[in-house]
């Protein structure tokens, strides 16, 4: 019997090929040629699927579960990758896992970060809910972290794995996230509104830019956030009104101006301008002032329970305001996206 | 009226008089009369024009006429990886080998089934098998380069390198520059696409290949000089069309940053 295969001529009656192995029976029996299909759908969804290789039976599956949804997780890990790159993609969540070949690891914590971190920019920023999507992107960059640490490290114990996670966790937090929110803060520290303050609401979020006079002096109808000096109205004893706390306005006017209020218009060095405070219906019908040299006139309007009756000594005592008392600029209403508002 | 009088006015019927006559009987009998190495080099054409399932389906008319062509067997595998669809290749393979054991060829083309599947260490122990067998062929390195592509592993190139030194037809450039697209790695593609293109420029599939792969690099301006080559050469090329009709329906900034992303 001669192998189709390699020509070699075998004993008659065997059943494979004595120098390849190539079964002699081709021709006797019955074989399907036509391969098996996967249907479109079949295709779609296995490409949409990640690649786990099961290769065990049922109980060994069972088993060693953890350890295999791991290495389909890390399935292209290369022992060869290198420290130092993996490294230096450490600031991006995903990328390293990207870089060392684990595709849908790397997807995950990038898309992940991302989307939480959109999330909390966009619709929650300053928020309690927002604060807490930050947590998260902050876990997933940190799990993304030690990830990399692991793969460079290779620790063999859970506790050791562990430790690598806290200090790299650690280190993250102080060489990433806290230098980028103090500079985000800077620019842009959400303030979150408690009280009903025209026009303000209960849960408002404002945006403050505190280097915004770092280069230049506050001008007039900026809107801004102020700590006004404390002011105590009437009363004897205990029943008096004290003013306390930051407050936000727009300067109507800069020292040495000459401030004059009626008709609801506001009349600076005689000429007339569009500037009123906030919520105008705090001012007296008409009133006239020079602002006193070094001190900025901003009129308090959004105070809780500043009367419409408070006279105008008392007012314009309240709003003489010095340089150093101006925190920064109050330039978004960011939260709720529906009140969204640029405060000019 | 009878129904050949009234057909006979209509110019269809002049036309098709001018055409030779065709026998239906005839041409089954004629398809029937061909042979196995017919077939294969109709699976090969097919092939080589990026029409894998025609290739499969003439590699199973091949062997139904000759089942103990290893090649048929190999070529279903390889046209079943083409098609993306690995665990059906996987089986083959393994019931190939039933057949065949140990021949390098399937040893590979199974390798390469469990690379795509993602399952890297089966694959390296089939490749490896393969490759210590006598009568290796280009496709035993190409398998393993894949392997290392997969790892990661920068030997990748060597690999590749070696199956051009065994066979260095234009087919297996190409089939490297669909390994390195599978990876999303377009840019190493392209060199492999090119020197297909230097080796057969008169070959219309090779040009529409490049011209895909400078598509997915942002290269709209060469990758339209490829799609317009291809469709030169071959003028009623269907995807060369579509390609270049989507080329010019998508010139913007967005557009051509989602066609890199997607």
């Amino acid at each position: 019997m001669q192998c189709a295969s390699c020509q070699f001529e075998n004993m008659p009656g065997s059943q494979l090929c004595g120098r390849c192995g190539t079964s002699l029976s081709l021709s006797s029996t019955t074989i399907d040629i036509h391969p098996p299909r996967a249907g479109r759908w079949t295709k779609r969804v296995r490409r949409l699927t990640p690649k786990i290789p099961v290769r065990s039976p049922a109980t060994d599956a069972l088993r060693n579960f953890s350890d295999r949804a791991t290495s389909a997780l890390n399935i292209r890990l290369s022992d060869s990758t290198p420290a130092f790159p993996l490294l230096a993609r450490i600031f991006i969540p995903g990328w390293p896992q990207l870089f060392a070949g684990s595709r849908i690891l790397g997807r995950f914590f990038l898309f992940t970060w991302v989307s939480l971190l959109s999330l909390w920019l966009l619709f929650f920023y300053g928020t309690t809910i927002g604060s807490m999507l930050l947590g998260l992107a902050f876990s997933t960059h940190s799990s993304s972290v030690a990830d990399a640490t692991n793969r460079i490290l290779e620790p063999v114990s859970m506790r050791r794995r562990m430790f690598y996670s806290i200090c790299t966790s650690a280190l993250l937090f102080g060489l990433l996230y806290l230098p980028a929110s103090r500079i985000l803060f800077r620019y842009a520290e959400p303030v979150v509104l408690q009280l009903t303050l025209p026009p303000f609401q209960p849960g408002d979020v404002v945006l403050i830019n505190h280097s915004a006079f770092a280069r230049q002096l506050p001008q007039p109808g900026q809107v801004v956030l102020f700590t006004p000096p404390d002011y105590r109205i009437g009363g004897t004893g205990h029943n008096y009104t004290l003013y306390t706390g930051p407050r936000i306005d727009r300067i109507l006017a800069g020292p040495r101006d000459k401030v004059r209020w009626s008709h609801h218009t506001l009349f600076l060095n005689g000429v007339p301008t569009l500037f009123t405070p906030l919520n105008p219906t705090v001012l007296p019908p008409s009133f006239e002032c020079t602002v006193p040299a070094g001190v900025y006139f901003i009129v308090p309007s959004a105070t809780p329970i500043l009367a419409r009756n408070t006279d105008s000594a008392t007012l314009l005592g309240m709003s003489y305001i010095a340089l150093e008392n101006i925190n920064g600029t109050a330039y978004l209403l960011s939260h709720p996206l529906y009140r969204l508002k640029a405060l000019h | 009226m009878s129904t050949a009088k009234r057909f006979n006015r209509l110019e269809l019927v002049q036309q098709l008089e001018q055409l030779p006559t065709i026998s239906t009987s005839n041409s089954s009998q004629s398809l029937e009369e061909h042979d196995a190495s017919y077939w294969m080099t109709s699976a090969d054409t097919d092939r080589r024009n990026g029409q894998y399932d025609n290739a499969l389906r003439h590699y199973s008319r091949a062997l139904e006429l000759d089942r103990s062509l290893v090649p048929g067997w190999l070529g279903q595998i390889q046209m079943l990886i083409l098609l993306e669809e690995y665990p059906e290749a996987e089986l083959w393979a393994r019931k190939a080998l039933e057949l065949f054991r140990n021949h390098p060829g399937l040893l590979a083309g199974r390798s390469q089934a469990f690379c795509r599947t993602g399952d890297l260490r089966q694959a390296q122990a089939l490749c490896d098998v393969s490759i210590s067998q006598q009568g290796q062929t280009a496709y035993c390195w190409v398998a393993r380069g894949e392997i290392m592509l997969a790892r990661r592993d920068p030997v990748e190139q060597y690999c590749f390198d070696k199956a051009l030194q065994i066979d260095a037809d234009w087919l297996q450039n190409l089939e490297i520059a669909a390994i390195y697209l599978h990876y999303s790695l377009p840019a190493k593609a392209l060199i492999h696409c090119r020197s297909a293109v230097e080796k057969s420029p008169a070959h219309p599939y090779c040009w529409y290949v490049q011209g895909s792969v400078e598509l997915t690099l942002s290269l709209t301006r060469p990758a339209e000089n490829s799609f317009r080559r291809c469709l030169e050469l071959k003028p009623n090329h269907a995807d060369a069309h579509r390609a270049l009709g989507n080329l010019h329906k998508g010139r913007g900034f967005f557009s051509r940053l989602l066609r890199r992303h997607t």
